[in-house]
């Protein structure tokens, strides 16, 4: 057996949450992947993986490093990106994911990517269409 | 200031550019001649305009011994993400990959590590 190989049996037994409270978070991790899009809140990923909503965001913080709902969020903004570069208005992502207003889902995806959602758009549409072909498909000429 | 490298040495760039693209599956971005050497870049199948791998010749004899300390130790020169460790881990094993961590759960991600052929150990990855 390799040093690193050692290291790692020793870090999980000294450092890690046992078997059995990580498959709960697993499993409440596995509930926000397949459901980030709809309106799933604390109460219900609580449910879902047999945790009060106390333990639920104490451990899942200390497993995954971020909170349930920092989580959510999160997977939120990769769907809008999905979305936003697949052309779809920022009201029509904002509304998909499961914002309730666009200022709260403008703020958020600006903290989490850097750039508000409409910027992020352009961007995309200015790889798929370089800037020499722009006017020619808006049907606009210089 | 954006993270649009990261490179891992290795001891033969024709040798590594083979194992990374026929066997990892990662896809060759550029191949720039650079007299003895190349500038040659690897980025993942589908994140092709995402962060490129470097295969870094090894032009500094001081790397060599930094390489081997962690070959040695079985201490993986980076670590690469994947959706499926178990499934990577047979369809590598088919290929004759050798690993020298099996699939392991710690905390929650599931590893393996792997010989890539050129001197360095590589970590796989998922979080469950």
């Amino acid at each position: 057996m390799t040093y690193y190989h050692q290291e790692i049996i020793r870090i999980r037994e000294e450092h890690y949450l046992k078997p059995y409270i990580s498959d709960h978070l697993s499993r409440a991790k596995r509930f926000i992947d397949e459901n980030c899009c709809t309106a799933i809140d604390l109460q219900a990923i609580s449910e879902f993986s047999f945790l009060s909503k106390f333990y639920l965001i104490r451990l899942f913080t200390r497993q995954y490093g971020i909170t349930p709902h920092q989580y959510l969020t999160e997977r939120r903004i990769q769907a809008a990106k999905r979305l936003l570069a697949s052309q779809k208005t920022v009201m029509e992502a904002c509304y998909h994911i499961g914002f309730e207003s666009p200022n709260s889902f403008s703020a958020a995806f600006r903290k989490y990517t850097g750039v508000s959602p409409s910027e992020y758009r352009k961007k995309q549409f200015s790889i798929r269409f370089p800037q020499e072909t722009v006017p020619i498909l808006s049907g606009t000429k210089k | 200031m954006r993270i649009k490298l990261t490179s891992v040495i290795v001891d033969d760039q024709e040798k590594a550019l083979r194992f990374y693209t026929e066997v990892l599956g990662f896809v060759k971005k550029r191949d720039i001649p650079m007299g003895e050497h190349r500038w040659l870049t690897v980025v993942a199948n589908d994140e092709r305009d995402g962060v490129e791998l470097v295969l870094e010749p090894l032009g500094f004899p001081p790397a060599r011994t930094y390489q081997k300390a962690l070959f040695d130790a079985g201490i993986p020169l980076t670590a690469f993400h994947v959706d499926d460790v178990e499934r990577e881990y047979q369809r590598l094993t088919q290929l004759g990959v050798s690993f020298s961590i099996k699939p392991t759960v710690m905390g929650p991600a599931k590893l393996v590590v792997l010989n890539d052929t050129c001197g360095n150990n590589i970590q796989l990855f998922q979080i469950v």
